[in-house]
């Protein structure tokens, strides 16, 4: 029987905590960053997207930056053998983030049609590579993914996903939808940033888009967590469940608070009191409710199987699992401490920032191209 | 090592390398920028805040590729070396996970508000925002050289044979390596050089330019921008002149440290072969070819033991040559003792725990060198980069004096043509030292990847196929060349637009006004 101790098992939360700060926040950028080339109608229209994302995208990666880091640091073997066998998804995700992080800059710097069209479209695309990737992944988590001793690892203390490579076998129905699912979520939680973050018509139709993707997000995410539940249910069903509920509450909230109803209320629609703050919330709290279905799925095998026993998880104490795969107590501590230290300050930053940058945009804010970076009212 | 081994080295090299382009550029220009707003802070001086326009620009373009090639740097650990990850993880990741807890979030974060910040805040908060991120950017290099140094001495960790790897006994300790005192201030000393190199040869240029095309003397418009470019070219002489004295001398404490901690390394770098005249006390090796005999010739300054002597600064320093080490090492020697019984290398408590608690393991991991590359590295790459570092290094020194001395009292530079060449040379001149002094310790580090305990040939993910890392190399290949292209040209595009007009921020008032920056 595996006995976690409290600080295997307090970063395994802290890194769940991680990656639910980072699909929150990254989440409603990709959303906007795959919406611009459909919701735009000129470009300064898609420079008012661009920028109700612009000065915060890059803080919202180091989110994931840091998910890798922390499992890298407290639990090694999980960051060694999910990397490694999962190379050529995680390497998309890579291309993904390149291409995407250096387009809002790059994008800027020429004001050609077509040198726009090409980084809008690098974006776009690039924010859906790494969030289908990422639900494809996820998604393999629940399911398990089958790992043994690596027979070339001279400390035979390696563990390899097996068949060896380990990659059509990702793209299963429940993978694959897991994959679409994030999309639609994202889509929904971007739309509805763009709602909170315009004014005008770009405001308008990110309302309208949010109110007919949301309801895809509804039924993808009921389809992705109803499978999920019935076929991995994990340790604690019952968990599982309630954040089955959460999380298809949050987008339901969601969508009735961006003025989503069913049909035949179609005419009522001009009377209905929107609340996108609310309905961001609400996704907000779905995806962390998605995460923690996920991690407790994971527990305590880390999402790993054993491949000769696919209902077994790696046991032993140097096997991969929670036990076996975590750092030493010394270096969980330490990492804590600074964890502990760090983290609050940089929630107090962070939504500082937010605030700073909290007025809604239209396209009057966005200057002409000659005028950039200076004010153009010299005093 | 197995092919995709091999190919995992290359794409670790090539994205590394190209990676640490941007690296000291960031860190510098950060600094550098911080400094300037500063300046238009206090004095209110408008060629300060012109010069802050400017080179923030050059300097966000550079950062976004920085970013994006950085993330590859870190997933690359796991997805090309898993085994190593496994077996430093509990000691390796956790500078990592402080860099990004600590300094990407500072970095990323505060950049993002500096950049729109110009009309959100006062000029005071705005001004704190830029030295954040630049504190972010300077700390992410403490973190990862407090790793890098680790790798390269690891102290403080034990080897567990249970668990079959590497755990920490004395965080303090990799907190304190002492390699890592010395590679901090020299990694970051070597970054300043390159930023003012880059804020000199951007002004210098502008400097000539100016004059070239205005025969009869400059406009009004056109004195104000002499004085802003002239104050960068004085300010990044001198800072890029005291940078190359600081990194020479914390390199020189490093190359000190090296002699015990890896002969090696030394050795490979000045050539100590049993070839050479005075195998043990060699002179000066300046240029080295190879030769019929598997090994090389050289010529340099032919007095015994001035090698010795400017390694250490005694020439009676008894040094191995890289076969006697080669051999050693074979036969799993790890203390290296000179011939009058004192200790030359002392091999880290971890490497000597996995020998004596593992000795199965430890035997494997020697046979995986001995079997195939040997001990001895690339003598002749790391003789040439070293030695082109310090040329290189010195040549920026060089001209920055002559800029300096060249813009003394007033005075513009004459000749049009060797100035505008040298200017657009300078900043090429210490950003190539810093990648060739990566290389040259990097490469003097094999046949490990943890010095003297993991062999490179290793740790790399034993599920790795040929045609994963054959692919990703090849596309990462690609799309960082493509990216140099267009980060090149952008680059050069914005230095060639000069610096932006004169407009204060102001704080925005009414909710349609224009942002004063936007994408």
């Amino acid at each position: 029987m595996l006995e976690p101790t409290t600080l295997q098992i307090v970063w395994f939360v802290l890194i769940g905590l991680l990656w639910t700060g980072y699909l929150v926040l990254e989440g409603f950028d990709y959303g906007v960053a795959m919406l611009v080339p459909f919701l735009s109608r000129n470009e300064k229209e898609r420079r008012t997207m661009i920028n109700t994302i612009g000065p915060v995208w890059d803080g919202n990666e180091v989110w994931l930056l840091t998910a890798g880091g922390a499992t890298f640091a407290a639990f090694p073997a999980w960051y060694a053998t999910l990397f490694s066998g999962l190379y050529l998804p995680l390497f998309l995700i890579l291309l993904g983030l390149i291409v995407r992080g250096v387009s809002f800059e790059y994008r800027a710097q020429r004001p050609a049609t077509k040198w726009r069209h090409t980084f809008d479209w690098l974006s776009a695309g690039g924010s859906f590579v790494v969030a289908l990737v990422f639900g494809v992944g996820f998604a393999n988590f629940v399911i398990g993914l089958p790992v043994t001793v690596a027979p070339t690892a001279l400390s035979q203390a390696n563990y390899m996903l097996t068949p060896n490579p380990y990659f059509f076998q990702l793209f299963s129905p429940f993978a694959l939808l897991g994959g679409v699912t994030l999309v639609v979520l994202f889509l929904f939680h971007g739309s509805i940033y763009l709602t909170l973050k315009t004014r005008g018509e770009i405001h308008d139709r990110a309302l309208g888009f949010s109110r007919r993707v949301g309801l895809v997000a509804i039924i993808a995410g009921a389809v992705f967590l109803l499978a999920q539940h019935i076929f991995w249910p994990g340790t604690s069903p019952v968990l599982g469940w309630l954040t089955l509920v959460v999380a298809a509450a949050g987008l339901i909230v969601a969508w009735y608070f961006v003025g989503g109803r069913l049909a035949g209320a179609k005419a009522q629609h001009a009377d209905v009191v929107v609340r996108p703050g609310y309905s961001f919330i609400a996704t907000s709290v779905a995806t962390a409710a998605i995460v923690v279905g996920i991690f407790l799925r994971m527990f305590p095998g880390l999402g790993f199987v054993d491949a000769a026993n696919p209902a077994a998880i790696v046991g032993g104490p140097t096997g991969l699992n929670i036990v076996g795969a975590a750092s030493t107590e010394g270096t969980l501590t330490t990492m804590l401490i600074v964890a502990v230290i760090t983290v609050p300050i940089i929630l107090a930053y962070t939504i500082w920032v937010y605030w700073v940058v909290r007025k809604p945009l239209s396209v009057d804010n966005i200057p002409g191209e000659g005028e950039l970076p200076i004010v153009p009212n010299a005093a | 090592m197995t092919e995709a081994a091999v190919l995992a080295r290359w794409q670790f090299g090539v994205t590394t390398v190209y990676h640490f382009f941007f690296v000291p550029i960031t860190i510098s220009m950060a600094l550098i920028v911080a400094v300037l707003q500063t300046l238009w802070t206090v004095t209110a001086n408008p060629r300060y805040l012109r010069l802050t326009k400017f080179f923030g620009k050059l300097f966000l373009i550079n950062f976004a590729m920085g970013v994006v090639t950085g993330i590859v740097q870190e997933f690359q650990f796991g997805l090309s070396w898993s085994e190593y990850s496994r077996f430093v993880g509990d000691i390796f990741g956790a500078p990592l996970a402080m860099e990004a807890l600590i300094s990407f979030f500072l970095e990323s974060t505060f950049l993002g508000l500096w950049i729109f910040g110009w009309d959100k805040l006062n000029k005071y908060l705005h001004l704190a925002t830029i030295w954040l991120a630049a504190l972010g950017s300077s700390l992410s290099a403490v973190f990862i050289l407090i790793a890098n140094s680790w790798m390269q001495n690891p102290v403080g960790a034990h080897y567990n044979p249970v668990t079959k790897r590497a755990e920490v006994y004395d965080f303090m300790a990799v907190l304190t390596n002492p390699l890592a005192a010395t590679v901090i201030p020299h990694v970051l000393f070597g970054a300043m050089m390159v930023g003012s190199s880059v804020l000199l040869g951007v002004c210098g240029w502008w400097l000539a330019k100016l004059r070239r095309e205005n025969p009869d003397g400059l406009s009004d418009a056109q004195k104000a921008d002499d004085s802003a470019y002239r104050f960068g070219v004085r300010f990044g002489a001198i800072v890029a002149m005291l940078g190359f004295i600081l990194t020479f001398m914390a390199g020189h404490e490093q190359g000190q440290l090296f002699v015990s901690l890896q002969p090696m390394k030394v050795a490979a770098q000045e050539d100590v072969s049993i070839t050479r005249e005075n195998p043990h006390f060699p002179g000066f090796a300046v240029i080295a070819w190879p030769n019929d005999k598997g090994n090389f010739n050289t010529i340099g300054l032919d007095i015994e033991g001035e090698t010795n002597k400017i390694l250490t600064g005694s020439k009676d320093v008894f040094l191995y040559t890289y076969e006697e080490l080669d051999e050693m090492y074979s036969r799993g020697v790890q203390d290296v003792i000179g011939p009058d019984g004192q200790v030359i290398q002392k091999a880290s408590p971890l490497a000597k725990e996995l020998k004596e608690k593992d000795p199965e393991l430890y035997n494997a991991y020697l046979n995986t060198i001995t079997s195939s590359t040997g001990f001895v590295p690339n003598v002749l790459a790391i003789f040439y980069s070293s030695r082109l570092m310090m040329i290189f290094g010195a040549g920026d020194f060089l001209f920055a004096l002559i800029a300096l001395i060249m813009t003394r009292k007033k005075r513009s530079p004459k000749s049009k043509v060797i100035w505008t060449g040298m200017m657009t040379i300078t900043p090429l001149l210490p950003l190539f030292a810093a990648s060739l002094g990566w290389i040259t310790t990097e490469m003097g580090r094999q046949a490990y990847i943890v010095y003297g305990v993991l062999p490179t040939g290793a740790a790399v993910s034993p599920g790795l196929t040929v045609f994963e890392i054959a692919t990703s190399l090849t596309i990462f290949t690609i799309i960082y060349g493509v990216g140099a292209v267009v980060e090149v040209g952008l680059f050069l595009k914005t230095v060639r637009s000069g610096l932006p007009d004169f407009a204060p921020p102001q704080l925005a008032h009414g909710e349609n006004q224009p942002m004063s920056f936007a994408y």
